[in-house]
Parts: structure tokens; C-alpha cells; sequence
């Protein structure tokens, strides 16, 4: 059997396969990590770590349809592992639009329909702002 | 300019845009979602059985920012392979205050435009005054008082 570090270590190194961690956007503060910076900027990074059977999933930069299906595989192991909860940071996003959106409301059905483990954690700025514009705070399952 | 009908286009087209548009004073955060809307559109929607160029084009005038996206693909068309959730077109309307669709059989072509700011209008007005004030100086450079 699997332990759950097992579990977080596999995602760990998936993550790292299919992305591409630059340390200095993790050491930026959140307020200069804004939108309007040059065009090699943004690009779409996530880190996780598991802690007191909580899987975390902080996604940074701009989520759109290159970063969907590497968000959607990531949130999927999660789901197959063994953690009570499951919470996806959303503040440190940049950017989000319609093909990240479809990946949060489609984890949010399945966890809906399994024991709900999932919960996600704000963002600021544009993807508050289309958060509000497509209804979300209802439909998506948010812990504060 | 024209880029290929994949994803990896989409960043690089938002990233064009919002760079023409910040030199204006545009609302960065409506272009960027207009212009990563219309262009996953092509990405996902215009060529299904091959592939295509996406073409992009952004010029202003005295009141807007305007951005084109257009492609020869199918056209707006039902796709019963797609798995969006049809927030595209409506995020697109909300993010530009106009939205023109030509949609034929051969390529579809979305037109945003976005609103400038009006300082921008303000400081041009003001350009000849400064011009006449200038001159009543004797057309010498002056160092400004601080």
C-alpha cells in the first residue's frame, strides 16, 4: 500500500515534470507579481505540499487553456490520494480565464458528488474580478 | 501578426496585446481576457480537422483600442466535441464595449474594441498652448521652475 506521503511525493515530482518552477517568481511578493510586466512573464507554476492530511495546491501565474490540462491531471491525483481536504490557492494567480474556469468547476462537481474535500482559497485582482462575473462565489466551494 | 492555431499562442497573443495597449492607458485586465478569449476560440473551435494561423491585428483611435482576431476555419459552427462551458463569446462581451462577429463559412473575424482613457484626449488638447507659451518666450529652453 501507498502511504500518503507516497502519494504527495508522486505529485511532487509529476509536478515538476510537467512544469516549470522558476524559484525567483516564489520569492516575489504578491503585489508585484501583477499582470502588466513583459511578455516572457506569467507563465503558469504550482507548488504542493501536504500537511496535517491537507493536500495544498497554490497555483501561480496566468492559468489559461496551455496550463488547464496540467491544473485538471494534478487536482485528479490529488482526488486519488488520501487527504481529508483538499485546498487550491487561487491567490497567487495573475490571470485566470474561461479554460481555467471550466477546470475549477469541473473539480468542484466531482468533489461534490464524492465527500467533498475540496475547497479553494481567493484570488485577487483579474481572477476575482471573473470569479464575480461568472457567479462563482456561490457555485465554487470557498473556505472563508 | 499571425501565429499557429495551438495553444501556446494564446499567452503569446495576450502578451502582444496588453503590451500595445498599455503604452495607451487601456484596461489591461478586460484586454487580456477579450484577446485570450477570442484567440482559444480559434485554438479550440476553427480548424477541427487540421491546422490554421490565428491572425491578430491592433491599431487605436482617438477613443478606442481596437483589436482584431480572425481566422479561415469553419466558422461559428456547433461543435459536439467541445467541452467548454460557453463562457467565450460572454466574457468577451463584457470585457469590450463593442463586439463585431463576420462569420462566414470560411473564417470567423471578432472585432473588440475597448475604451481609452480620456486624459490622453485632455493632453493632446493642450499640446498647442504649450507650443504658443514656447514661442511667447522667445522660443529659448527655459529650465522648468521646481
Amino acid at each position: 500500500l501507498r502511504t500518503q506521503a507516497e502519494d504527495v511525493d508522486r505529485l511532487t515530482r509529476y509536478a515538476g515534470l510537467v512544469s516549470t518552477r522558476q524559484e525567483v517568481q516564489f520569492e516575489m511578493p504578491a503585489k508585484d507579481r501583477v499582470l502588466r510586466r513583459s511578455s516572457d512573464s506569467g507563465e503558469f507554476t504550482l507548488s504542493l505540499s501536504y500537511d496535517d492530511a491537507v493536500f495544498s495546491i497554490e497555483l501561480f501565474g496566468e492559468l489559461d487553456l496551455t496550463a488547464a490540462p496540467e491544473l485538471e491531471a494534478v487536482i485528479q491525483r490529488a482526488e486519488g490520494s488520501k487527504a481529508r481536504e483538499i485546498v487550491v490557492d487561487l491567490s497567487g494567480l495573475e490571470f485566470i480565464d474561461s479554460s481555467g474556469i471550466a477546470v475549477l468547476i469541473a473539480a468542484a462537481r466531482r468533489s461534490r458528488s464524492n465527500e467533498g474535500r475540496l475547497r479553494f482559497l481567493r484570488g485577487t485582482g483579474q481572477v476575482e474580478q471573473v470569479m464575480s462575473l461568472c457567479g462563482l462565489h456561490e457555485r465554487l466551494p470557498f473556505l472563508d | 501578426m499571425e501565429l499557429p492555431a495551438v495553444p501556446e499562442s494564446i499567452p503569446r497573443a495576450r502578451h502582444a496585446v496588453v503590451d500595445y495597449g498599455e503604452q495607451f492607458g487601456a484596461d489591461l485586465d478586460k484586454l487580456a481576457l477579450a484577446t485570450s478569449e477570442a484567440v482559444t476560440n480559434v485554438v479550440r473551435h476553427a480548424y477541427r480537422e487540421g491546422r490554421g494561423q490565428i491572425r491578430l491585428a491592433a491599431n487605436h483611435n482617438d477613443s478606442d483600442l481596437v483589436v482584431v482576431v480572425s481566422d479561415n476555419g469553419v466558422g461559428m459552427s456547433p461543435n459536439p466535441h467541445s467541452d467548454g462551458l460557453g463562457l467565450g463569446l460572454p466574457l468577451i462581451g463584457a470585457m469590450a464595449s463593442k463586439v463585431k462577429l463576420d462569420n462566414s463559412p470560411h473564417g470567423l473575424r471578432v472585432t473588440m474594441s475597448f475604451p481609452l482613457p480620456k486624459r490622453l484626449l485632455t493632453r493632446a488638447r493642450h499640446r498647442l498652448p504649450a507650443r504658443r507659451r514656447f514661442r511667447q518666450r522667445g522660443g529659448i529652453r527655459r529650465p522648468l521652475r521646481t
